[in-house]
C-alpha cells in the first residue's frame, strides 16, 4: 500500500519529470546521432519546372528608394529558374527522420556554411532592403545574428508556428540580435517596413539535406545503405504538389542513386 | 371421590400470561431497539466518521511533524536565521530602532513639558477672567501670552517627532520584508500542524447526536449531516458516501496568499444555506436514507441527483447566462432561447431572452424572397433542405402546407427593391462576378455566421444550398441593408455598395445542388390564406417569426414558469403511463416523483406528439408541439433547466448577489453572443493546466506528432519562459484546456490567405478581426459606445469588415461597460488630462520643446510612424494593405496609459503584431533622455488636443496650440 508520503513523493517526481519534458522538449526534437559513416552511398538528381519559365517579377520599390533602389531594377527571388537547363534554385531536398548519420560539418555545403554548422551560428544579413540569403538551412538548436547593413530601419517578422516568433526592429546603425531555433521548422521571416523582403530560414534536424543553385542539381552524400524518405522543398510551389514529389529512396554503399524532381507551378 | 372444582377458576391462565408478558416485553425491547438503534442509521454514520478522521489527522499530523525535520523546512529555516542574524544585527536599523525609543523618550518628556506650562497657563487665564479690568489682569494676561509660545514651540517639536517616527517605523518595516516573508512561510509549517491539533480537539468534544440547520426565512430544517459527517470537511474526498467532503465543483481563487483554493462550500456554508434549498429532499427525515433524500410517495420535492443538480442553482442564479459549476443549466437555459421554446412558452425569470425571442426572419415579404416552388418542402421538413436549421417540424399535411403558404403569400407587399439582378449565365463576365462574389464571402467575414459546404459557422443560416431558396435580386438587396427588410433582426449591414453585394448575390445564387422550383404553384386563393391564417395562430409560428399585424400575440403553449416543481399527477402520461414508467422500474407516478417528472419531460421533448399516441380527439385538442430534433446532451440540459423552473421566492439574502462588474460581464456575454461578436473576434486566451497542475494562458500554435506547440501569453519563470515564447507539450500531459472564446472565422480567413496570397498561416493571422483580449485598456468607452453602434474604416490593412448591428444606445452602452469593467477601467466618466490644454501648457512650462522634439523623434528616419501610420490627411507610401492605423485617431480612440505600455514593449501586449519594438533610449541626438522620457513624450503628442500631431512639424509655438478643445 502506498503511504501519504510515498505519494507525496512520486506526485513530485512526477511534477519533475513533466517540467523536465518541457524543457526538454527541444533536445528531444533534435536528438540527433552524429556517428563516423564509412562506405556512405549518396542521392543526386536535378531540380526542374516543367511547362514555361515564367518572366521574373520586378520589384515595385515603394519606399526608401534612396537606400532600397540603388541597385535597380530588383527582381523577386522567389521563383529563380535557369533558362536553358530549367533547374530551379533554393529548392531545399532533404532526408526525412534521420536519427544518426554523419556529422553537421559534413554537410554538402559551402566550406564556410560548415563551419557555421558545426558551430551552429548563422546570419541573416540585410543589405539594400534585401535578404541575404535569400533561403538558408540551418540545424535544430542554432542561433541566426539578425544584422542590418542597411543606413535605416528593418523590422524583421518570423512567421513561425513551431519556434518562438518574434518581432524585432533594427536600427540602421544598431546592434545585431541573436535568434534560437529549437524546432524543425520552415520559417518565412519578412521585414514590416519593406514589404517586398522576404527571407526563408528552414531548420532542419539531420544534416542529410541540399540547397540547389541556379543549376537546380543536388548531391546528398554520406547516407549510410538503408531505406530512406526524401522530401522537397520550395517557398513557390503549393504545399499539396510538393508532397505530391515525396519519394522512398534505397541507398547502397558507396552508390550514387538518382531521383529527379519535375515541379509545375 | 373428585376435588371440588373451583367455579371461580376452572381453568388455568398461567401460560397465557406467562406468554403475553413475554411478548409485551420482547416488542417493548424490540421497539425501544427500533427507536434507539435502527432507526437513527446517523449514529452508526457518525461513530465511523470519527474513527476515520482520528486515523487521518494522526497520519497528517505525523507527516507535518516528519517534514519539520526534512531538508526543506530545514534550508528555509536556515536561511531565515541568517537573515534574522543580519537583521538584527544591521547597524543602519539599530540605529533606526534607537532613534525610535529616543524620540520615545523625548515625546514623553516634551509631554510633561506641555503639561507644565499648559497647566499653568490655564490657571492664570483661571484667575485673570475673574478679575475686573485693572492693572492686575493686564499684568497677568501677560503672564499668560508670555506662556503661549512655549506651548507652540512644543506642540511643533512634539508633531515633528511624530512625523519622524512615522517615518522611522516605515523604514524598519521595509527593511524587515524579506525576514517576514521567510516568517510567513515558517510558520505556515506551524499553523498546518496547529490546525490538525484544532481539527482533533474539536473532534473530541463532538456528541453522537443529530445535527441540524434551522434557518427561518428559507423554512428549512436540515438534519443532512447527521449522516452526512463529513460533507463539511475538507480531505474526505475518496471516502465512500455519505462520510465523505462535499465536492469542490467550483475552484474560486483563495482569500490570499497561502491559503487554499476555495469551492462552492466556501460561498454556500452550510450553517445559511443547509443543503435543501440547493438539493431537495426532505431536510428534517432521519429514519432511513429514501425518506431523508424525499423519494417517497408523498413529498414532492425528491433530491435532484448527478447533473440534474445544477437545476437548484436556477431559483437564485437566474440572472446570470453562465453559471459556473452548473454548465447543463446553463446550456439548457441557452437553447430553452435558441431553440425557440421561449416563442411559444413564457418563463417568468427570462426577461432578456423573452425580449429577444423573434429567432426566425420577418415572414412579411416572403413572396419576394423566395421562389415559390420551395416553400412546400421547406414547411414540411425544414431539416432535410438545411440539417442545422432551428425551424422544427409542425407535420403538416399538404392541405395545410399549402394554407400557410397561401397567407403568406398573400400579406406579402411590393419587393421594395424595385431593380431588378440580371443574371446572364452565359454572360461575358458572368464568371468574373462569380468568382469576385466568392472572394468578398470569403474576405468580408460572412463565414464568421454563415456556413457553406464545410467552411464556415452555424451562427446564421447555412448558405450550401441558398440558391434554391432566395431570389437573387432579393438577396443582392437584402446584403446591400439587411435592416431595411429586417429592422429587429440579427443580420448586420457590412456597409457594401450595390455592385459588391451584387456579385454576392451571384455567387449565392451558384450554390445549390439543384435548379431552384420554378414550377408555378398557385398561392392566390384567398379562402386558403384565411384557413392558413387560423393555422398561423394554433401553431403560434409569429413565436419565432415577426409576423406584420400578429407581433402582439400570447404564447401558444403552457407556462414554464413552475414547471420544474409542477405535482407530477398533472403531467398527462395518456394511454403511454405503464410503457413509460416501466421503462424507470417505476408501478404508479408517485412512486419516485423525480424520475417521473423526469421521464415525461424527456419524452416529450424527443417526441412532442407522442402522448396523442392511440388517443381519440377532436383536431383542434390534438397536441401541436412541434419537433426541435435535440442531441441526448441537449435534451438533458432542457430537462434539467426546466426542473430548475421552480417559480419560488428567494429572500433577496440569498440570491446571487452580483457586483456591478459581474453584472456587466453578463450582460455584456449575453449581447456578443446575441450578435455573434465571437463569430469574427477572439475574446479570452487559450487556459491549459498541465498534469503538474502548471496552469498556462496563450495561443495553441500547432498541433503535431501529439505535441501541442503554445505560444504563452505571460511570464512564467517556473518554466523559465517569457511572454511570446513557445512552449511544446505532449497532449498527454494535457489535463484542463479551455479554448479561446470566440474567433471562429480565424482559420477560414487564414486558410483563404493561404491559398490566394500565398501567404504562409502566422502571416496571414494579422488579416482576421482583431483579438479582443484587453480591449477595455486599450480603448477608451466612450469611443466604443460610438464605435460598435457607428463602425468605420480603422484598420486599413483589413478586408474583414466591422459590419454596423444598428444597435441600441443600451445595448452600445452595455458593451462599452462590459469592455471597461472586464478590464477594471473606470466607466462611465474618465478624465484624460492629457487631451487638455492645462496639461500641454504645464509640460511645455518645464519643456517648451516637449512636443516639437516628440515629433522630430516621431519623423526620424529608424522611427518614422508616419512610414505605416495614417495621421489624417497624411497617407503612408506604398498599398494600404501595408498601412497602420490612423494616429490622429488614437487621442479619441486610446487610453494613454495603454499607448505608453504598447509604445514600450508592443509584443507584450499582442503577441505577434506588426507594430515593432522601438529601441528607445537610443535616438539621444532627437530626443535626448531616458526611454521612459522618449515614451512619454510621442505619448503625450499623440494624445494632445487640436492639431499638434497632424500639422506639419512647426516651432515651439506648437505647444500653444489655439484649439483648447477635447
Amino acid at each position: 500500500m502506498f503511504t501519504r508520503i510515498s505519494l507525496v513523493f512520486m506526485a513530485i517526481m512526477l511534477g519533475a519529470w513533466t517540467l523536465g519534458l518541457v524543457s526538454m522538449m527541444p533536445d528531444a526534437q533534435g536528438a540527433y546521432e552524429e556517428i563516423e559513416v564509412t562506405a556512405g552511398g549518396s542521392i543526386s538528381g536535378v531540380v526542374r519546372l516543367s511547362g514555361d519559365v515564367p518572366a521574373p517579377e520586378e520589384i515595385n520599390v515603394d519606399k526608401d528608394q534612396e537606400v532600397c533602389a540603388v541597385h535597380s531594377p530588383k527582381y523577386y527571388e522567389k521563383l529563380i529558374v535557369d533558362k536553358s537547363s530549367k533547374g530551379i534554385k533554393n529548392a531545399v531536398i532533404y532526408l526525412q527522420k534521420v536519427k544518426k548519420g554523419k556529422k553537421w560539418s559534413e554537410a554538402d555545403v559551402s566550406d564556410e556554411n560548415k563551419k557555421r554548422m558545426a558551430e551552429k551560428h548563422f546570419v541573416l544579413g540585410q543589405k539594400e532592403c534585401t535578404f541575404k540569403p535569400h533561403v538558408q538551412v540551418i540545424p535544430v538548436g542554432s542561433t541566426v545574428e539578425l544584422k542590418n547593413g542597411d543606413p535605416l530601419m528593418h523590422n524583421l517578422h518570423s512567421y513561425s508556428m513551431k519556434n518562438s516568433s518574434f518581432n524585432e526592429s533594427i536600427p540602421g546603425d544598431g546592434q545585431p540580435v541573436e535568434k534560437e531555433f529549437k524546432f524543425r521548422e520552415v520559417i518565412k521571416v519578412g521585414c514590416d517596413v519593406h514589404k517586398w523582403m522576404t527571407t526563408w530560414i528552414v531548420v532542419r534536424d539531420s544534416p542529410y539535406f541540399y540547397l540547389t543553385g541556379t543549376d537546380g542539381s543536388y548531391k546528398i552524400t554520406g547516407i549510410p545503405a538503408g531505406e530512406y524518405k526524401l522530401r522537397i522543398w520550395h517557398e513557390a510551389f503549393k504545399k499539396k504538389g510538393l508532397k505530391a514529389q515525396k519519394r522512398e529512396v534505397k541507398v547502397e554503399a558507396n552508390k550514387d542513386t538518382k531521383a529527379d524532381f519535375e515541379l509545375s507551378l | 371421590m373428585p376435588e371440588k372444582k373451583d367455579p371461580l377458576e376452572q381453568k388455568s391462565y398461567a401460560k397465557l400470561f406467562v406468554f403475553s408478558i413475554l411478548f409485551l416485553v420482547v416488542s417493548t425491547l424490540w421497539a425501544v431497539y427500533d427507536e434507539v438503534v435502527s432507526r437513527r442509521p446517523w449514529k452508526t454514520y457518525q461513530k465511523q466518521f470519527l474513527a476515520l478522521a482520528d486515523k487521518k489527522s494522526t497520519k497528517d499530523l505525523e507527516e507535518l511533524q516528519a517534514a519539520l525535520t526534512g531538508d526543506e523546512y530545514n534550508q528555509l529555516n536556515q536561511e531565515y536565521r541568517k537573515i534574522l542574524k543580519a537583521f538584527e544585527d544591521d547597524p543602519e536599523r539599530q540605529a533606526k530602532v534607537k532613534e525610535l525609543q529616543d524620540k520615545d523618550v523625548e515625546i514623553t518628556g516634551l509631554l510633561h513639558e506641555l503639561q507644565l506650562h499648559r497647566g499653568k497657563y490655564q490657571s492664570i487665564v483661571y484667575v485673570m477672567e475673574k478679575l475686573p479690568a485693572g492693572d492686575k489682569k493686564d499684568r497677568l494676561l501677560l503672564e499668560a501670552q508670555v506662556q503661549e509660545p512655549h506651548i507652540e514651540r512644543i506642540n511643533a517639536k512634539m508633531a515633528a517627532n511624530q512625523v519622524r517616527k512615522k517615518e522611522l517605523r516605515k523604514e524598519l518595516a521595509g527593511m524587515a520584508g524579506e525576514k517576514d516573508a521567510l516568517q510567513e512561510r515558517l510558520q505556515v509549517y506551524q499553523s498546518r500542524i496547529a490546525n490538525v491539533h484544532r481539527f482533533r480537539e474539536a473532534l473530541k468534544k463532538e456528541r453522537i447526536e443529530i445535527k441540524q440547520v434551522v434557518n427561518d426565512e428559507l423554512g428549512i430544517v436540515d438534519r443532512c449531516h447527521s449522516c452526512h459527517a463529513g460533507i463539511t470537511r475538507k480531505g474526505f474526498d475518496d471516502v465512500p458516501n455519505p462520510l465523505r467532503s462535499h465536492p469542490t465543483v467550483i475552484t474560486l481563487p483563495p482569500l490570499g496568499p497561502g491559503l487554499s483554493e476555495r469551492g462552492i462550500m466556501n460561498v454556500h456554508p452550510v450553517e445559511n444555506f443547509g443543503c435543501t434549498p440547493c438539493h431537495r429532499g426532505q431536510g428534517y427525515a432521519t429514519a432511513v436514507a429514501y425518506k431523508a433524500h424525499g423519494e417517497l410517495e408523498y413529498w414532492n420535492y425528491p433530491m435532484l441527483h448527478g447533473e440534474y443538480t445544477q437545476a437548484g442553482c436556477f431559483k437564485c442564479h437566474d440572472y446570470e447566462v453562465d453559471v459556473p459549476g452548473a454548465e447543463m443549466l446553463s446550456l439548457g437555459r441557452k437553447l430553452f432561447h435558441e431553440v425557440g421554446c421561449i416563442g411559444c412558452h413564457a418563463v417568468s425569470a427570462l426577461k432578456r431572452e423573452d425580449a429577444t425571442r423573434f429567432i426566425g426572419p420577418r415572414l412579411d415579404r416572403l413572396n419576394a424572397k423566395v421562389f415559390a416552388g420551395w416553400v412546400d418542402g421547406w414547411l414540411d421538413n425544414p431539416r432535410e433542405f438545411r440539417g442545422d436549421t432551428r425551424m422544427p417540424r409542425f407535420f403538416l399535411n399538404e392541405e395545410e402546407r399549402l394554407n400557410i403558404a397561401s397567407y403568406l403569400w398573400q400579406i406579402t407587399e411590393e419587393n421594395p427593391s424595385g431593380g431588378a439582378l440580371e443574371i446572364d449565365e452565359d454572360g461575358e463576365d458572368y464568371e468574373d462576378m462569380v468568382e469576385e462574389g466568392l472572394a468578398s464571402f470569403e474576405t468580408r467575414g460572412c463565414l464568421g455566421c454563415h456556413r457553406v459546404g464545410d467552411r464556415g459557422s452555424h451562427f446564421a443560416p447555412d448558405l450550401t444550398r441558398v440558391g434554391e431558396k432566395i431570389r437573387p435580386e432579393y438577396a443582392a438587396d437584402w446584403t446591400v441593408n439587411p435592416k431595411k427588410y429586417f429592422p429587429e433582426g440579427r443580420m448586420p449591414s457590412l456597409r457594401l455598395d450595390k455592385e459588391e453585394a451584387d456579385k454576392i448575390a451571384v455567387y449565392l445564387s451558384t450554390l445549390k445542388q439543384e435548379e431552384p422550383g420554378t414550377e408555378a404553384v398557385d398561392f392566390s386563393d384567398p379562402q386558403r390564406a384565411e384557413k392558413g391564417f387560423k393555422l398561423i395562430t394554433r401553431y403560434g409560428c409569429f413565436g419565432c417569426h415577426p409576423i406584420k399585424g400578429l407581433e402582439e400575440r400570447g404564447k401558444v403553449g403552457a407556462d414554464l414558469s413552475e414547471e420544474g416543481f409542477k405535482t407530477v399527477e398533472r403531467f398527462d402520461f395518456a394511454l403511454l403511463e405503464h410503457e413509460l414508467l416501466h421503462d424507470i422500474g417505476q408501478e404508479y407516478v408517485r412512486e419516485n416523483v423525480s424520475q417521473s417528472r423526469k421521464k415525461w419531460l424527456a419524452t416529450k421533448l424527443k417526441d412532442p406528439r407522442i402522448f396523442d399516441k392511440g388517443k381519440y380527439k377532436n383536431p383542434a385538442d390534438m397536441l401541436r408541439m412541434p419537433d426541435v430534433s435535440l442531441t441526448d446532451k441537449e435534451l438533458k440540459a432542457l430537462v434539467t433547466f426546466m426542473l430548475g423552473l421552480t417559480g419560488e421566492k428567494v429572500p433577496a439574502g440569498f440570491k446571487r448577489h452580483l457586483s456591478e462588474k459581474e453584472k456587466a460581464v453578463v450582460d455584456g456575454t449575453f449581447l456578443i453572443r446575441r450578435y455573434n461578436c465571437i463569430g469574427c473576434h477572439p475574446f479570452t486566451l487559450e487556459k491549459l493546466t498541465l498534469e503538474d497542475g502548471t496552469k498556462v494562458e496563450g495561443m495553441a500554435k500547432l498541433e503535431e506528432d501529439e505535441t501541442l506547440f503554445f505560444q504563452l501569453w505571460h511570464d512564467y519563470p517556473e518554466l523559465d519562459k517569457k511572454l511570446g515564447e513557445n512552449i511544446a507539450i505532449e497532449l498527454d500531459e494535457i489535463v484542463g484546456r479551455v479554448p479561446t472564446m470566440g474567433g471562429e472565422i480565424v482559420p477560414y480567413i487564414i486558410e483563404w490567405l493561404e491559398e490566394e496570397e500565398d501567404m504562409v498561416q502566422e502571416e496571414a493571422r494579422i488579416f482576421a478581426p482583431p483579438f479582443l483580449y484587453g480591449e477595455g485598456r486599450r480603448a477608451q468607452a466612450s469611443w466604443l459606445f460610438r464605435f460598435v453602434q457607428e463602425p468605420y474604416y480603422l484598420r486599413p490593412w483589413l478586408n474583414v469588415r466591422m459590419p454596423t448591428f444598428g444597435l441600441s444606445k443600451e445595448e452600445a452602452g452595455m458593451i462599452a461597460k462590459f469592455f471597461a469593467l472586464n478590464d477594471d477601467q473606470e466607466y462611465p466618466y474618465e478624465r484624460l488630462v492629457e487631451r487638455e490644454q492645462k496639461y500641454v501648457d504645464a509640460v511645455c512650462g518645464k519643456d517648451p520643446e516637449h512636443y516639437v522634439k516628440a515629433r522630430a523623434l516621431m519623423d526620424s528616419k529608424d522611427v518614422n510612424c508616419g512610414s505605416c501610420h495614417v495621421r489624417g490627411d497624411i497617407k503612408p507610401e506604398g498599398d494600404p494593405s501595408g498601412w497602420a492605423p490612423d494616429l490622429s485617431l488614437a487621442r479619441i480612440r486610446l487610453r494613454p496609459g495603454w499607448i505608453r505600455e504598447w509604445l514600450t514593449n508592443p509584443q507584450r501586449i499582442q503577441v505577434g503584431t506588426k507594430m515593432p519594438k522601438f529601441p528607445w533610449g537610443e535616438f539621444q541626438d532627437i530626443f535626448p533622455g531616458t526611454p521612459e522620457e522618449q515614451v512619454e513624450a510621442i505619448k503625450d503628442l499623440i494624445m494632445s488636443p487640436g492639431d499638434l500631431l497632424t500639422s506639419a512639424p512647426a516651432t515651439a509655438e506648437v505647444g500653444r496650440s489655439k484649439d483648447g478643445g477635447i
